[in-house]
């Protein structure tokens, strides 16, 4: 009896904190622009490090994003404008850039912005001593000088182009971290940067909250503050997403396009895409006897359907790719020779190469059967969707291809720096600044460099190094125009697919206008009207806020 | 019995450190080298950069040096600092997510033993019956269903279909604003679902091995005897019965000892609990071999010692074993 009156209060004590139901249309007046609530984002990671000079993941650059500024850095047409540097000029020989510091910046412990944090921040990014992955942009740097408080020179040996975005990496406090190992200051933990957002409470392995600063120089952010929680299963990740634990999460294009096309769903959520920074691609390795002749490259990439890809395994949500950029950048050229899915093409450009059909249909050249693996890496099922479906594809043709999928560290390892491997099915990120110089140049074949295709072309070569070696805009372009003609021609990659990046945020936050850029380039404007604000926060300005007792308690 | 006692943990040195030396050989075993994974096929970093990184980790030395140099911090009991880009002292970041682990677990054990006993006895007795083939299939179906699976259906149910329960997490995040009982009852809710989930799964052996101890005690004779002289069935298995069969189960306990620390890695990761299975995962998954090698010795050391309580306690109950 005792039993069954305890699991009663139990229930009724479970019953009694649920929330109610929303009301239909709740979220869909815009409303004004106000001050409070919380936005819950989740990431799969823990960050590991809030320097961000110091790490390499993801997550902490994200939360190091908020806290930190450069000095220059991208809107959201991916054009470079001044961040903590209101304006900077060019000496005429473009080896010297003068940046004049804003003037009107603190650190959020309230000590003033100067240059001297600028030049301690290249200082210790240069450090032997500082285990950083970013120092390479900065080595190239002849001097760096603190001209007085607000005025940085620095001058380069000869012109470089992504100089100028190489200064929007985080500026560090100088007065905090001068004169101390940087690999165990307290930083890591608690930032202290001059951005948007500072860092209150962090809990190991479950969240980050950060709280807006009142005193950015850029204003006020009107959302009060985020909170990072880590979720590492991606499962359960969604159904907090769908629970309203959080409020704004990436989505596969299954959960985009099916599992989301519910009324409360749409009720609670916007759906947002932009084309992300990443192109997939089939990339052959160019010493192979077969894969060295241009004819075969051009008949495998008129034998695989892009757009099928593209239907079937993203469900729609993607763009084919014909080269390395996507086609919201100004480098990228849209009149390159294109390859439409036509098998015949590639019958009689394989043909023309010296492959014959045997009896049995499949195709040889002197002798050797054409068979080849593709080897992709473990855990992205897109691109082992993908190989599936060229390796059917190029079995009609009479090619064989096997299938291997390795685990990340030991096909790096192993199979790419050994370059043991036949064709691989990767993607690269789709840099902001179109200098691609790392992958293309012949010069960067060495192990541990990413030109492991073997690709040699010295016009390339040439336009390489000439489009880094000028400001002008157009002068770029068209040396990136022409490197895009040469690697259509050339197809030393078949370029697959750029996905979108697809993702759902809660309905009550507003502002949000995706662009180039992507969606977070004006997140201190995100708003939540006062009547739609869920989460009281006490940075908020108090009055008419709704206080959802419930929610409160839920969460 | 000082001498026993002695005796066995002189012997636990040379097993400690064999642990020890097996483990640091594997895990340098797999291909990836810590952060050299986060800056792999990174355009941004030089090969100078990747050298002076393994240099800091001191990984460009030979697998013996570097077990050696590990050995010589970890003898003054210092696990070193995570390879991580956090560079954090290993053993804070463990005993950061040491409680979380162990109480959770605790819980879930003790509600196993509060379930799987009381189930175990009425098996017994009422053994071949309609409720003792029902509870045995109820608690086989905890044994078989895998947990990861149970888990994301539940929170389904009763996270998103009926909006009953927190999906995720520990705490809500205006925790600290709630009084004494709200935190309470915030904490319950979160645990429901993880405790009662994770001891399902536990039910199944408990209370099979009670309800065989069980079967065990009632053949004896002084249980006929018991009948014998009338006593009421209830107080039979109460004060006879059930009191002699639960020593087996304590054995039981014992060894669940070293479980309490080693979190459970899916688990852990599906409900977003900071423990040490989602600690320990992660440093795998990134090479982090100091983290790794804590981890490893701590419930290594735990295991010995739990061995060593058992059997002491094994000692004290049964001279056999003291003297023999």
């Amino acid at each position: 009896m005792a039993r069954r009156i305890l699991l009663g209060l139990l229930l009724l004590l479970l019953l009694s904190s649920c929330s109610k139901k929303e009301e239909i249309g709740r979220y869909d007046d815009p409303g004004q622009p106000a001050y409070g609530d919380t936005l819950v984002t989740s990431s799969i990671g823990e960050a590991s490090n809030l320097i961000p000079l110091l790490a390499t993941d993801g997550a902490s650059h994200d939360i190091a994003g908020y806290v930190y500024n450069g000095l220059v850095k991208y809107d959201k047409d991916l054009k470079i404008v001044g961040d903590l540097a209101g304006s900077w000029d060019f000496s005429p020989d473009k080896l010297t850039i003068t940046f004049h510091l804003r003037k009107n910046v603190r650190w959020q412990d309230g000590r003033p912005f100067t240059a001297h944090d600028v030049l301690y921040t290249y200082k210790v990014t240069i450090d032997p001593r500082t285990p950083t992955a970013y120092s390479s942009d900065f080595l190239m740097v002849k001097k760096a000088e603190a001209l007085d408080d607000y005025t940085f020179r620095v001058t380069y040996d000869k012109p470089f182009a992504p100089a100028l975005i190489s200064w929007g990496a985080s500026i560090l406090p100088s007065h905090l971290l001068e004169g101390k190992d940087i690999t165990t200051s307290p930083l890591t933990r608690a930032p202290v940067g001059t951005g948007p957002y500072k860092l209150k409470e962090w809990i190991a392995g479950d969240r980050i909250v950060l709280t807006a600063n009142p005193d950015y120089f850029e204003g006020r952010p009107y959302i009060s503050r985020v909170i990072a929680r880590v979720i590492p299963d991606p499962a359960t990740q969604f159904l907090e997403l769908k629970n309203g634990g959080i409020d704004m999460a990436g989505l596969t294009p299954l959960q985009f396009v099916r599992q989301t096309e519910y009324p409360k769903f749409r009720r609670e959520f916007n759906k947002i895409k932009y084309l992300g920074f990443n192109y997939v691609y089939l990339g052959y390795n160019l010493k192979h006897p077969f894969f060295r002749d241009k004819r075969v490259r051009q008949a495998l990439t008129y034998a695989v359907n892009k757009q099928e890809i593209i239907e079937g395994i993203l469900l729609g949500q993607g763009v084919v790719a014909d080269g390395p950029y996507k086609p919201d950048m100004w480098a990228y050229n849209p009149n390159v020779r294109k390859y439409p899915y036509d098998p015949k093409k590639a019958e009689a450009l394989l043909r023309d190469a010296g492959f014959v059909k045997g009896a049995d249909g499949r195709l040889s050249k002197d002798g050797k059967p054409f068979e080849f693996t593709i080897m992709t890496n473990q855990g992205n099922d897109v691109r082992i969707h993908c190989a599936e479906l060229i390796q059917r594809w190029l079995a009609a043709l009479g090619i064989t291809v096997k299938i291997r999928v390795i685990e990340w560290a030991a096909f790096v390892n192993q199979f790419i720096d050994a370059r043991k491997f036949d064709a691989v099915l990767l993607a690269w990120t789709i840099p902001q600044d179109p200098d691609i110089f790392d992958i293309w140049h012949s010069s960067k074949q060495g192990t541990k460099e990413l030109n492991f295709m073997g690709f040699e072309n010295k016009e390339v070569d040439e336009l390489l190094v000439k489009a880094r070696q000028t400001f002008d805009q157009e002068e770029r372009k068209r040396c990136y125009w022409r490197i895009q003609e040469i690697l259509a021609e050339e197809q030393p990659y078949t370029f697959l697919f750029i996905p979108y990046a697809t993702l759902a945020v809660q309905k009550r936050i507003k502002g949000i206008v995706p662009a180039p850029a992507g969606i977070t380039y004006n997140f201190i404007k995100w708003y939540v009207p006062l009547d739609q604000q869920r989460y009281r926060t006490e940075t908020g300005n108090g009055t008419g806020q709704r206080q959802d007792m419930n929610q409160d308690i839920k969460r | 019995m000082i001498a026993y006692i002695l005796k066995r943990l002189v012997f636990m040195v040379p097993m400690l450190l064999g642990i020890t030396i097996i483990s640091f050989v594997i895990i340098h075993l797999p291909p990836g080298e810590p952060g050299a994974l986060g800056m792999e096929m990174n355009p941004k970093v030089t090969k100078e950069v990747r050298e002076r990184v393994r240099a800091m980790y001191d990984l460009d030395k030979p697998i013996p040096v570097q077990y050696y140099l590990w050995l010589k911090r970890f003898a003054r009991l210092d696990f070193g600092r995570s390879f991580s880009s956090d560079r954090r002292l290993v053993i804070d970041k463990i005993t950061e997510r040491l409680p979380i682990t162990v109480s959770l677990n605790l819980l879930a054990l003790m509600l196993e033993l509060g379930l799987g006993i009381p189930i175990g006895v009425y098996c017994a007795k009422y053994k071949g019956s309609l409720l003792d083939k029902g509870l045995t299939a109820f608690v086989f179906a905890g044994f078989a269903i895998p947990t990861f699976w149970l888990a994301l259906l539940c929170m389904l149910l009763f996270g998103v279909y009926f909006d009953l329960l927190p999906i995720t997490g520990l705490k809500s995040f205006n925790y600290s604003e709630f009084s004494f009982f709200g935190k309470i009852a915030d904490l319950a809710r979160h645990l429901v679902l993880p405790v009662l989930i994770s001891a399902f799964g536990g039910l199944a052996g408990m209370s099979r091995f009670m309800k065989s101890s069980l079967l065990e005690v009632l053949r004896q004779d002084y249980i006929t005897t018991a009948y014998a002289k009338g006593l009421p069935e209830g107080m039979i298995l109460r004060k006879h019965a059930v009191r002699n069969a639960l020593l087996s189960v304590i054995t039981l306990l014992g060894m669940a000892v070293p479980g309490l620390i080693g979190g459970s890695v899916i688990f852990e990761t599906i409900f977003g609990i900071p423990g040490m299975g989602q600690l320990f995962y992660m440093s795998v998954m990134s090479r982090d071999f100091p983290v790794i090698m804590g981890i490893l010795v701590i419930g290594a050391f735990l295991t010995l010692v739990g061995n060593l309580l058992a059997d002491i306690a094994l000692a004290v109950a049964d001279p056999r074993i003291r003297i023999g």
